[in-house]
């Protein structure tokens, strides 16, 4: 009886601690910028990100066609020409903090991996993720670097020379609890 | 002759210029394809998201939250605005009608998602 009732306890315990924090509008932008040539960069200000403290695990989603870039045309291209977003939506990554604890009011860096799926491709994605605990919030930021072959991104020679190969990809998330 | 060229090259440049750094398509000028209440929208949108993506539409419900950059119409619809202004917390509870860009419906937190929010009234 008294081992029933403690285990009661204990899961009640555990269901307390599996705290979520989430945002619906986090920033995400990406630069594929070439020096010389028209900035070629977006940002993204409605990124929904869940990341569970007790696990660590982080899921996140985004609409491509939310990327806005400061070139109308640009943003059209991108969209109709290279992202396909209208088959393909939506990015997502889905992932794990390792070695996650305590936050503190000052920035730790965690080791973030997890599966990032662009135009339907999935890849895996290594980084460092910079945490800290401000008031209620938890701020999540870091940047992780992308090749548009690898998500079957073609780009045309005429203009291959003026996007960057590598395309930097920064987070900016802050959570606040469910 | 010569200005005539000059002024042939300026209007083709114009052009140019024009088409390359026209400006972004503003809700406004947009043809509203739905009206109506954010939970019937969301049955249309959950048949087919395709044909809603990017749409503009129009709608009218009550807000159940408030956050920094939007709000929440029927705990179904979150609606971001572009000028990021916050919407006073008196508003809580109050039905309103509001148009807005379809930018997808997400399955994480279940609900869709619209950008370019403007309160009509």
């Amino acid at each position: 009886m008294k081992i029933k009732i403690l285990l009661i306890l204990f899961a009640f315990v555990l269901q307390v601690q599996a705290q979520k924090y989430y945002t619906k509008s986090g920033i995400t932008d990406f630069k594929a910028s070439v020096d010389a040539f028209e900035a070629v960069e977006a940002i993204n200000k409605s990124t929904t990100v869940i990341f569970n403290t007790e696990s660590g695990e982080i899921a996140s989603l985004l609409f491509i066609n939310a990327f806005q870039f400061d070139i109308a045309l640009m943003q059209e291209h991108f969209n109709e020409n290279y992202m396909d977003s209208n088959k393909f939506p939506k990015a997502t990554f889905k992932g794990k903090i390792h070695d996650f604890d305590v936050l503190s009011e000052t920035f730790k860096s965690y080791k973030l991996k997890g599966v990032l799926n662009i135009k339907g491709v999935e890849k895996m994605i290594e980084t460092e993720a910079l945490l800290c605990k401000q008031d209620d919030k938890i701020i999540l930021k870091g940047e992780f670097f992308v090749k548009p072959q690898d998500f079957n991104i073609k780009i045309p020679n005429i203009i291959r020379k003026k996007i960057a190969e590598t395309i930097t990809i920064k987070m900016n998330y802050e959570l606040v609890k469910k | 002759m010569a200005i005539f060229l000059i002024v042939f090259f300026a209007i083709v440049g114009l052009v140019i210029i024009n088409t390359i750094y026209k400006p972004h398509k503003s809700i406004q000028d947009r043809e509203i394809k739905f009206s109506g209440t954010p939970v019937i929208l969301i049955k249309e949108v959950n048949k087919d998201f395709t044909k809603w993506q990017d749409k503009a539409v129009q709608l009218t419900g009550k807000i159940t939250s408030i956050d920094n950059l939007g709000f929440t119409l029927e705990d179904v619809v979150y609606c971001q605005t572009n000028t990021g202004t916050k919407l006073s917390q008196q508003k809580l509870n109050k039905t309103i009608t509001i148009i807005g860009r379809v930018i997808g419906y997400d399955d994480l937190l279940e609900e869709l998602k619209l950008d370019q929010t403007i309160i009509v009234n």
